[in-house]
């Protein structure tokens, strides 16, 4: 019965090589399909002006070139309407990130942050298809001057309906924090 | 409690008839250890029924002439083996083969635990069933050694278990599946051993150091999990088991079919599978949502053994998807900052088996085919060769509909083939063993992630060469091996700018070990025994590069590490004054050179998702050392008492602190009581326990965001019993665990930071046998 041993053996071998499929060609390489690289605040005067812009830069996402920020200073009294940018710049041509925060903007809502005592105050602009607030566009009203920190944080799958939520407060969000970029403000 | 005695096999190797009347039957046969198939001389044999006894020869053999037909108690011992008995029926003269454990006591590999096996199917109905085993039937592999001293597990979740043998994990332990080293992803902490537990017969500890025909790398120690020899001879036998879990819901139906061929003697089979699923985990105060699995195997062995020659082959499927606990999905380090201190997680639905994101797949192949081969008078030659396909595949809540796409996918394929001579010493207390092995991986990262690979595309080869002798006496024995080995890393990874780079990285190293064993009586046995190995640095360890979502923090890796150099010292002491009272006390130090850890790193990240802390690879010096005590006592009548404790102690020896994430101490004591049994009931027991794990109090500060969780005591119960329903045996197995619906953390499970573990699981099992 040595056939049998010898069919048993020459069996599995067999399966053994169909099974790994011994390539040994180089790997490609990934492209970062949800990385954001660049987040950009763009504040537009309402009473017309140079547009001030803060932004959040890392090109190649984490490690390799470190991250850089960008911030402006907002005028005293002044009112503006805010609007955000995402782009993920490591592919070519760079993609819109803000269309899929949008598409999915029932499962995403962005909150800003001034530090305490700043003059920053605002409200939301737009609306998911539920009619809660999103945050790609914001009003803002500045009070009087001082300097201090923005944070604009987006949570992905927060509780919208949680008290405070939808007026801007994070306390009860939940949800993960998929953005979280701070800078300094200062208002003239 | 070791049980030395462990009868793998009895089978009547050949039968001659004979008038069934006369008290003329001859009983003869071999005793051969199970390990290596050297004879064991000087074994007393008794038959209780007819009062003779013999002993065996130089060459194991035996014979008991003029006996009478019907049922025999055969009462055997040898030195260095715990006394036993099998039952067997004599009709006809009868040769039989028995097989000894008994290199489990005298060999240089310190075997804490040999659990006992279910016995071959045998015409004479000897019942010599894995009843410890079929106790933790349904468990993971991790959760059913567990219970061994010094023993623990490393978890992610209620699903997830990795085993930790004196405090070491992963790639510094060795998981051999059927005598193939299990090759999985197992550098990651959140993959388990992908191996169906259902397939084991036996599961084995090692504990101690450099078991050389293990292979490198296992500093920790070894865990064999291996099903029963197939049979050869036929006899259809099986069996069945059903188990329901209240927490979670979960089912599980396994079942077992083996037999020969009569057309061919000598041929034997098997065929195994199971299924599991399992929903939403319990914890006293809250469901833990998102801790469902579903989990199916099978496996099919075909043996033939003629002669001089036996070949087998076998192959196993296992496929795995669980879900991790969607509290534990976090973004940045305020989101875990603000969970930590969360009494209850943030979310807590109410039941349900779906299996959502965040969650896991995996399945393995193991393809193995072995060959013996006796010559006369030239040894015995083993070849195995080995091919695994280990695939995984993890899912994250993602943007846009990426959510039903892996966010990680690999692929890792494994050959590996061995051959051992052991060479024939005639009459002499010499037992040799040299061999070569060889072994090819490749990893493999699957186009279509949307994300970069947390570790890169590699081919590893590895080839050794070891030898091991061993001289044993009947009252004492030493054994001394060595071993080399080579690999080389080929590695294809992307920069920043995705520019391919390739490196090879080689890596060699020498282990040997020497160990002596001395049993100057039946009361005590003492053995010791020290071992060098080496462990070459995982490529996740020298090239891993990312965020690490579950705990908040970047991990980078370091190309520049060096092999880990581990020197281990064991010293065990066994006291067995009579019957009813058996104490082992073991003790290890373990030292390891440019031991490889993730050290915090000066400067913290700056992402999009926030500031984040950076853990790199490093290398310091490390010791760990620790006492395991193991005590079982037939106290009174019926009663009698386990007692265990586990005690463990590390250092960092060039930062002069501790090592992160040590097991806390342990210990644990049961009380059992034996029912009285009779031909309907036997195997009927009641027991109850309590286990206490103290806080770990010796941990490093500032690396851990949330300090070791405070200590606690579990109450668990259990009852069993085998029943005869007319022709049919059933045994029933009861098992409660955390009776008293504790809420609690440990340390060494991962979602600590997020969830309190399971509360109270009553489990039933049924089996059935065939």
């Amino acid at each position: 019965m040595k056939t049998v041993n010898t069919i048993f053996f020459a069996a599995s071998l067999l399966l053994a090589f169909t099974l790994s499929s011994c390539n040994n060609e180089d790997p490609v390489p990934v492209n970062e399909e949800e990385l954001i690289t660049t987040l950009t605040l763009t504040f537009t005067p309402i009473a017309g002006g140079e547009p001030v812009v803060f932004q959040f830069k890392d090109p190649d996402g984490i490690g390799g070139t470190p991250a850089v920020l960008l911030s402006d200073t907002l005028a005293a009294g002044a009112s503006y309407t805010g609007s955000l940018a995402l782009l993920n710049e490591s592919v070519t041509p760079a993609a819109d990130i803000s269309k899929e925060v949008e598409t999915e903007g029932d499962a995403h809502q962005f909150f800003f942050q001034g530090s305490a005592g700043l003059g920053l105050t605002f409200s939301y602009g737009d609306q998911d298809v539920n009619g809660n607030p999103l945050g790609l566009k914001t009003n803002w009203t500045i009070g009087t001057p001082g300097s201090g920190t923005l944070k604009v944080t987006l949570r992905h799958e927060p509780d919208k309906t949680a008290a405070g939520v939808s007026d801007g407060d994070i306390t009860l969000a939940g949800g993960e924090t998929d953005i979280e970029v701070e800078w300094l403000v200062v208002i003239q | 409690m070791t049980r030395f005695f462990l009868l793998l096999l009895l089978l009547p190797v050949s039968t001659f008839a004979q008038s069934p009347d006369s008290c003329q039957l001859r009983l003869s046969g071999h005793l051969l250890d199970e390990h290596d198939d050297s004879p064991l001389d000087l074994a007393t044999f008794y038959l209780v029924e007819a009062g003779v006894g013999t002993t065996s020869d130089s060459l194991g053999a035996f014979e008991i002439p003029d006996l009478c037909p019907g049922w025999h108690t055969i009462q055997y011992s040898h030195i260095g083996c715990e006394p036993g008995e099998v039952k067997i029926f004599l009709q006809k003269d009868t040769t039989i083969l028995l097989l000894l454990e008994h290199h489990v006591k005298w060999l240089q590999s310190v075997t804490v635990r040999a659990r006992r096996m279910e016995a071959a199917p045998v015409q004479n109905k000897t019942d010599l069933s894995g009843w410890e085993l079929d106790q933790l039937r349904g468990a993971s592999l991790a959760q059913s050694i567990a219970s061994v001293a010094g023993v623990r597990m490393l978890q992610t979740g209620p699903g997830v278990a990795k085993p930790v043998i004196h405090g070491l994990h992963g790639t510094r332990i060795a998981i051999y599946n059927n005598g193939i080293r299990q090759e999985g992803q197992e550098w990651g902490v959140d993959h388990a051993p992908e191996i169906d537990p259902f397939t084991a017969d036996r599961i084995r500890v090692i504990k101690g150091a450099a078991a050389l025909q293990y292979g490198i790398g296992a500093i920790g120690g070894v865990v064999l999990s291996e099903p029963d020899p197939l049979p050869e001879s036929p006899g259809l036998k099986g069996e069945a088991m059903l188990i329901g879990q209240n927490n979670g819901k979960q089912g599980t139906l396994a079942t077992k079919w083996q037999g020969g061929w009569k057309k061919l003697d000598g041929f034997g089979w098997r065929l195994q599978g199971s299924l599991h699923r399992g929903g939403d985990w319990k914890a006293p105060r809250y469901e833990l949502t998102n801790t469902g699995s579903a989990q199916g195997a099978a496996s099919i062995g075909l043996g033939y053994q003629k002669g001089r020659i036996s070949a087998s082959a076998y192959y196993s499927f296992f496929q795995s998807e669980w879900a991790v606990l969607r509290s534990a999905h976090i973004g940045n380090v305020a989101d875990f900052l603000e969970a930590i201190h969360r009494d209850t997680p943030l979310y807590v639905l109410p039941f349900s088996y779906t299996i959502n994101a965040p969650r896991q797949w995996t399945q393995h192949h193991l393809v193995k085919a072995e060959a013996v081969f006796r010559p006369e008078k030239a040894g015995i030659w083993t070849l195995v060769y080995g091919f695994q396909q280990n695939a995984r595949q993890e899912f994250d809540i993602r943007r846009a509909g990426r959510t039903a796409k892996p966010a990680l996918d690999m692929d890792l394929g494994t050959h590996e083939g061995t051959l051992t001579w052991k060479p024939l010493h005639d009459g002499s207390t010499w037992h040799t063993t040299v061999g070569i092995s060889f072994q090819y991986q490749q990893n493999r990262n699957v186009a279509g992630t949307g994300v970069r690979p947390l570790i890169p595309w590699f081919n590893s080869t590895t080839a050794g060469i070891f030898g091991i002798a061993r001289y044993a006496k009947p009252l004492w024995e030493i054994e001394t091996g060595i071993r080399m080995d080579a690999r080389q890393l080929l590695i294809k990874r992307f920069d920043s700018q995705d520019h391919l780079l390739t490196e090879k990285l080689p890596f060699q190293g020498l282990s040997a070990s020497i160990g002596a064993s001395l049993h100057p009586n039946h009361i005590w046995t003492a053995n010791v025994q020290a071992g060098t190995t080496f462990r070459p640095p995982h490529v996740s360890e020298l090239y891993s590069e990312g965020l690490h979502h579950a705990v908040a923090s970047i991990e980078q890796g370091d190309p520049t590490l060096q092999s880990e150099k581990a020197l281990k010292g064991v010293a065990g002491l066994e006291f067995h004054p009579h019957k009813r009272l058996n104490i082992q006390l073991e003790g290890y130090y373990t030292y390891i050179r440019d031991f490889i850890y993730l050290e915090p790193g000066p400067e913290p990240l700056l992402t999009i998702r926030g500031v984040f802390p950076v853990f790199q690879y490093t290398q310091t010096d490390a010791l760990l050392w620790g006492v395991d005590a193991d005590a079982h006592w037939e106290m009174w009548r019926r009663f009698s008492l386990d007692l265990r404790a586990s005690l463990l102690r590390s250092r960092d020896i060039r930062q002069d602190t501790y090592l992160l994430f040590m097991p806390a101490d342990r210990a644990e004591a049961s009380l059992r009581y034996a029912l009285q049994t009779n031909k309907k009931v036997s195997d009927a027991h009641l027991s109850a326990g309590l286990v206490r794990t103290g806080r770990q109090t010796r941990a490093p500060e500032g690396i851990d965001l949330l300090p070791p969780p405070e200590g606690y005591t579990l109450l668990q119960a259990s009852a069993s019993c085998r029943l005869l329903l007319g022709k049919q045996a059933v045994s029933f197995f009861l098992n409660a665990t955390n009776l008293l619906n504790t809420s609690y953390r440990d340390y060494l499970n991962r979602l600590r930071y997020y969830a309190d573990e399971p509360g109270r699981n009553i489990e039933l099992r049924v089996k059935l046998d065939f």
